[in-house]
């Protein structure tokens, strides 16, 4: 018996040296001389407009460099994001990375110690000052508060099936930071700068795909008297459509233009130019006008952060004074006349 | 013990090579380069030596919770709650890290391992009780009970014990002294590679060598047969599911101590059922899990390469893991 | 209130019919959880493509038994143990989704195509409540029921009656496909978007309610009903702040094993009490 169990720690110790040996011999890899992009999807490309628009940004900058681009996509499961990117940058292949997502921030960083010359730029990010990359940060906070203020005129508008009660809806796939420190704050303070009674109600599906709980939860809060819901919920915001289509009320949408899905139940949304964010910093970091460490703010004033006016289906189906009170804030952000920091 | 690695050594063998082939072949039909997709499925952990580490680690991560599939199995019960058991041992590990700071390291990672061990091998135990008393089958109650430890500990983790500072769904890093020694940096290979070994010798030699392991086998065997020669089945089912919730239990506080280092939303994920396809694969010998725990970690981060490279978008492993699941026939009836 | 209760309750009634068809035939059918996922998709990509639900419905229908068919294969005829192979529909079902949705939609996430044609909200409901029926029927006063209960008890008795176990099995296996096929399309369709994990465990729970419901469909019934009750509570407690989502989403799976126990002690305690007036 014990014979073989020391040939079999034998053999598995061979085939363990001879692994570290191939695999040593092909550790240092011969960095390109060309500069080359590789865009980092935590998700998945299709299906999710904020990263497209990044991928579609950068895309355009390569091209107009003439540099090629590789798109990987890491998927859903946050406890494999580092160790794909990190397997990303241990190739040594791509001058630069660039990914989206505030939570990318943080692992770019610890990535960084282990390969300290890749460079990153991550689109979403932390807005934070340090070394180990460049950052395109949104001002998340008013990005809610024009939600929340579409929301409440909407809801004392004249549109149909209103219940009057002051109440609007925010249903989050889960609770993260970003949700806590800037877009619950956020959207209360646009919907109190309309009418200081709106209250909030906030629930959570507690994962990004459960449609059917989405429709559940969002018809209760309907039936208690919520007139219009911003969903942030990934694959459940179709169940909280299918809720508000069944029940006559109201949504508004976050990140990217979303009226087409459901035209009048649908009122607007509170967008961000991710497209344009991405073509100008990765142009800005080849041409060498941007570095790691800098951070560029995107927001309302500077253009990257609106409610989107052009949607066919918000001109439609939005009340014109609620249009209009909707232009005439933005003007206020884009002048300088108004600031989340300086009150109403 | 040679005459076992002859007659399970072939059926290894067979499922390794069919695998190998059904995902060589699935890539060619998408008319991928078979240059790159090959040489990414195949070559793939032995790229850089990191990725070589990390493969060493996932089959240690594997050979570990393919261990608790072998004790199931060798004694006649299915445990289909390897995720949430792996799960509940690593938030364990978490949670008391959070408290004892200030610990000596070994010291606060022997006391976290008991501790994951036990806890995980209760929540399994109680599909033993509840199969005792209501005759309900430990198949459905043990994957019901794993789902529901699943949201509770999201709930800690997005909860009370959530890393405020982090746009990640996680818990803070646990401190320094309580993460594993690295062998192979910047790649995740730790010393639990060692652990890994003596836990599956250690199950060999137990169930083939000692009495009680003999009990334990003539319960998966032939239930009804151990009840005449006097094993108390109520006991033993209650037994064997604690054992194998326990060392799902252990794998979840090295996958923390070890990989991940915080309780990062999803952290577990996938590890329960791909232990439970390489016990399968290994005809549920003790020993074969490491070949089999080598192979199947093989495949994951082959078929994750091709993913990551954009070249083939599509879940391989998780055909190829079906796959094995549909032809391996060596459930309860290949058991010796 | 009432309404809600019944689409919430149909899939699950559905889906323990289905479990309750390869039950009576002696096996434990753990791959329910896969066939709602894939009749769940199967019924949406259908009804999108052809613009009527009957069809849509009949593709989930075709996907679920598809499934059954592999399915059979592994454990009726290579003899692989049925839960290992329901296993391996289960995982065979989460990447073959995804894989689908991939090329026909180019996204693994939410599916929701343009227009999706549905019934009522009350079709899924009352078909539930009449496949429920005639499952009784079914199992109670007709020869191949009775046959399918055969063959799950005392096969003996079916081979001396010059019938082949086997084929019964597959027999019961493939009806048991179609409801479960059923509870799919219940899924999908009045949503009118698929979205990957839409079962929710919802196939595992139907199994405990055909055991609640004694392998009964009279019982299955009132099991189901009491879940989908729970389930609204469970729903309706998060908007006190108090209660965390997560807890309140755990709450099923454990409330389901709950409910099972006290059944037991419930039941064994009225047997206790029946023999002692005996």
């Amino acid at each position: 018996m014990f014979h073989h169990l020391f040939k079999g720690s034998l053999a598995f110790l061979f085939v363990f040296s001879l692994a570290i040996l191939s695999g040593a011999g092909k550790n240092e890899t011969i960095p390109s001389s060309v500069y080359t992009i590789a865009v980092y999807v935590p998700g998945v490309l299709d299906g999710s407009p904020t990263y497209e628009q990044m991928d579609r940004g950068v895309r355009k900058a390569a091209e107009s460099l003439n540099i090629p681009v590789t798109t990987v996509e890491a998927g859903f499961n946050q406890g494999e994001w580092k160790d794909r990117l990190a397997a990303l940058a241990s190739e040594g292949a791509y001058s630069l990375i660039v990914t989206s997502n505030p939570a990318l921030s943080s692992l770019c960083r610890e990535v960084k110690e282990s390969f300290p010359a890749q460079q990153f730029l991550v689109l979403d990010g932390e807005n934070k000052a340090d070394d180990s990359q460049a950052v395109f940060a949104y001002n998340h906070r008013e990005q809610a508060f024009l939600a929340g203020f579409l929301a409440a005129q909407s809801a004392l508008s004249d549109l149909k099936n209103l219940s009057g009660e002051f109440k609007l809806g925010l249903i989050a796939g889960q609770t993260y930071p970003d949700m806590e420190k800037s877009i619950i704050p956020g959207y209360e303070m646009g919907m109190k700068s309309v009418d200081p009674r709106f209250t909030l109600d906030f629930r959570v599906v507690g994962n990004w795909y459960d449609a059917a709980k989405g429709t559940e939860l969002a018809e209760s809060m309907y039936r208690n008297g919520v007139d219009v819901i911003l969903p942030i919920a990934g694959g459940a915001n179709q169940g909280v459509i299918t809720a508000a289509k069944k029940m006559g009320k109201y949504i508004v949408w976050f990140d990217s233009p979303g009226t087409e899905a459901a035209p009048g139940v649908i009122l607007g949304s509170a967008v961000l130019k991710q497209e344009m964010a991405a073509e100008e910093m990765v142009l800005g970091l080849m041409k060498g006008n941007m570095e790691q460490g800098d951070i560029k703010e995107g927001n309302i004033q500077n253009g990257y952060v609106l409610l989107d006016q052009t949607e066919e289906a918000y001109l439609k189906y939005v009340p014109e004074e609620v249009q209009e009170k909707v232009s005439f804030l933005m003007e206020q952000f884009l002048n300088g006349r108004y600031s989340l920091d300086e009150g109403v | 013990m040679k005459s076992l690695i002859k007659r399970k050594g072939p059926f290894l063998l067979f499922m390794m090579l069919s695998a190998y082939l059904l995902s060589a072949g699935i890539i060619l039909s998408f008319h991928i380069s078979p240059q790159i997709g090959l040489k990414s499925l195949f070559l793939s952990p032995f790229a850089t030596s990191m990725a070589l580490g990390n493969w060493l680690n996932r089959s240690v991560l594997f050979m570990i919770s393919g261990t608790a599939v072998v004790y199931a199995f060798q004694g006649g019960e299915f445990n289909l709650g390897g995720e949430g058991q792996i799960c509940l041992g690593g938030m364990v590990a978490v949670i008391f890290f959070s408290f004892m700071t200030g610990l000596w390291g070994p010291a606060g990672v022997l006391v976290a391992l008991v501790l994951a061990a036990f806890s995980s091998g209760l929540l399994s135990a109680l599909s033993g009780y509840i199969k005792n008393i209501t005759g309900l089958s430990e198949v459905i109650t043990t994957y019901l009970l794993s789902m529901g430890t699943i949201h509770v500990s999201r709930y800690f983790i997005t909860g009370p014990f959530k890393d405020g500072d982090s746009y990640l769904v996680t818990t803070p890093e646990i401190p320094s002294q309580f993460q594993l020694p690295e062998l192979l940096s910047p790649s995740h290979l730790n010393i639990s590679l060692f652990f890994a070994i003596f836990l599956v010798m250690g199950t060999w030699l137990f169930l083939y060598y000692r009495p009680a392991g003999y009990d334990w086998r003539l319960c998966g065997v032939n239930g009804d047969f151990a009840a005449y020669c006097g094993v108390d089945r109520h006991k033993q089912t209650v037994r064997t599911l604690f054992v194998s919730g326990a060392v799902n239990g252990l794998a979840g506080a090295i996958l923390i101590m070890g990989t991940s280092h915080r309780g990062i939303q999803d952290f577990f994920s996938g590890y329960g059922w791909n232990g439970m396809a390489v016990s399968l694969i290994g005809g549920n010998n003790p020993l074969l899990v490491i070949p089999s725990a080598l192979f199947f970690s093989h495949l994951v981060q082959g078929a994750e390469r091709l993913n990551l490279m954009g070249q083939f978008t599509y879940p391989l492993d998780g055909f190829i893991m079906a796959f094995i699941f549909l032809v391996v026939t060596s459930g309860r009836l290949h058991r010796d | 209130m009432i309404e809600s209760l019944l689409t919430l309750s149909a899939p699950l009634l559905l889906a323990a019919l289905g479990g309750l068809f390869s039950e009576r035939a002696g096996i434990l059918n753990i791959s329910l959880e896969g066939l709602m996922l894939v009749s769940a998709y199967g019924a949406l990509h259908g009804a999108a493509l052809s613009g009527s639900p009957l069809i849509g419905l009949s593709a989930g229908l075709l996907a679920s038994m598809i499934l059954t068919v592999i399915f059979g294969l592994s454990s009726l005829v290579l003899k692989n143990d049925p839960f290992v192979s329901g296993l391996g529909i289960n995982l065979l079902a989460y990447p073959l989704v995804k894989t689908l949705s991939r090329i026909s939609y180019g996204t693994e996430g939410t599916v929701r195509p343009e227009s999706v044609p549905s019934f009522g909200t009350l079709f899924f409901p009352v078909l539930a409540l009449i496949l429920t029926a005639a499952t009784y029927i079914f199992f109670e006063k007709t020869n191949p029921g009775r046959m399918i209960r055969m063959s799950g008890g005392n096969e003996n008795r079916l081979r001396e009656k010059g019938r082949r176990p086997e084929r019964v099995k597959w027999l019961s296996l493939l009806l048991g496909s179609i409801l479960a096929g059923f509870s799919g399309a219940a899924l999908s369709l009045p949503l009118g978007a698929f979205v990957p994990g839409i079962s929710a465990g919802k196939g595992w729970i139907a199994l405990v309610a055909v055991y609640l419901g004694g392998s009964r469909p009279l019982g299955i019934l009132p099991a189901v009903v009491l879940f989908s009750l729970f389930d609204l509570w469970a729903m309706n407690l998060q908007q006190y702040d108090r209660i965390p989502s997560d807890i309140v989403l755990a709450i099923p799976y454990f409330l389901t094993l709950i409910l099972a126990l006290s059944y037991r002690i419930v039941k064994k305690r009225a047997n206790l009490n029946e023999n002692l007036m005996k």
